[in-house]
């Protein structure tokens, strides 16, 4: 059968596009990986800068001596309520240590990184942040990452 | 998903703890997990260490046993937060 191929015709009905696939093997048993967290819950040091609720897509760096307790939330996309309990709600970085201790993952990644996710400047979120946090933890080697986000 | 594509791209395997799996599933995120939590508790219950730790350990199974891009997990694990 021959297609035919109309120039600017579309469908009447809706239909998604998926982008395309992008995938990565795992390459070791998890006791022998070095694992990161990565969020779009707005999560960051409390001694470091807030994000701008209205739209940032700015990364902040969470380093692995961090615990829960030395962290906060600030992002005007969902309700706070829970992670201001606890922050492991949302990005489990006592979990985490607690799994190394158990010897179910090797070690947690030196740097982790909290964002305020993709909702602003899609642009900028996909062409720099993204591959800037992807390339940096890359560098400190590490074997898979946990994302938290919508 | 932008991130988890990213990193992803370059060579690192990722998986996603979603509240809103069918969202991540249309952005494409290559391995999902979700247990049935609302958004912003996504890794369990607030102080509730069991629940959250049964996530992360499931999640991190299920990052070594997917094999198909845009898989997703469901994980058995319940948190209705009180509003």
């Amino acid at each position: 059968m021959k297609l035919t191929v109309v120039k600017n015709l579309k469908s009447e009905i809706y239909v998604p596009l998926m982008p395309e696939i992008v995938w990565a093997p795992v390459k070791k048993p998890l006791d022998e990986m070095k694992i990161a967290l990565v969020t779009g819950a707005g999560v960051h040091l409390k001694t470091d800068k807030r994000f701008n609720l209205a739209g940032d897509p700015s990364y902040r760096v969470i380093p692995r001596e961090a615990s829960g307790k030395d962290l906060m939330v600030s992002h005007g996309g969902y309700d706070n309520a829970d992670v201001n309990k606890d922050i492991n709600s949302m990005f489990p970085i006592d979990r985490l240590k607690e799994l190394v201790q158990e010897g179910f993952i090797k070690e947690v990644a030196e740097l982790n990184f909290g964002t305020m996710g993709g909702g602003g400047d899609i642009e900028t979120f996909t062409n720099v942040t993204g591959p800037e946090i992807a390339e940096k933890l890359k560098e400190i080697k590490v074997d898979a990452v946990v994302l938290t986000a919508g | 998903m932008i991130l988890q594509r990213a990193i992803e791209k370059i060579g690192i395997p990722t998986v996603l703890i979603a509240a809103l799996p069918p969202v991540a599933k249309q952005n494409g995120a290559p391995r999902v997990v979700a247990p049935r939590v609302p958004m912003g508790a996504n890794v369990g219950e607030p102080n509730n260490v069991k629940m959250q730790m049964g996530i992360l350990r499931d999640t991190l199974k299920a990052l070594v046993e997917i094999t198909t891009p845009a898989t997703i997990v469901p994980l058995d694990y319940e948190y209705i937060a009180k509003v």
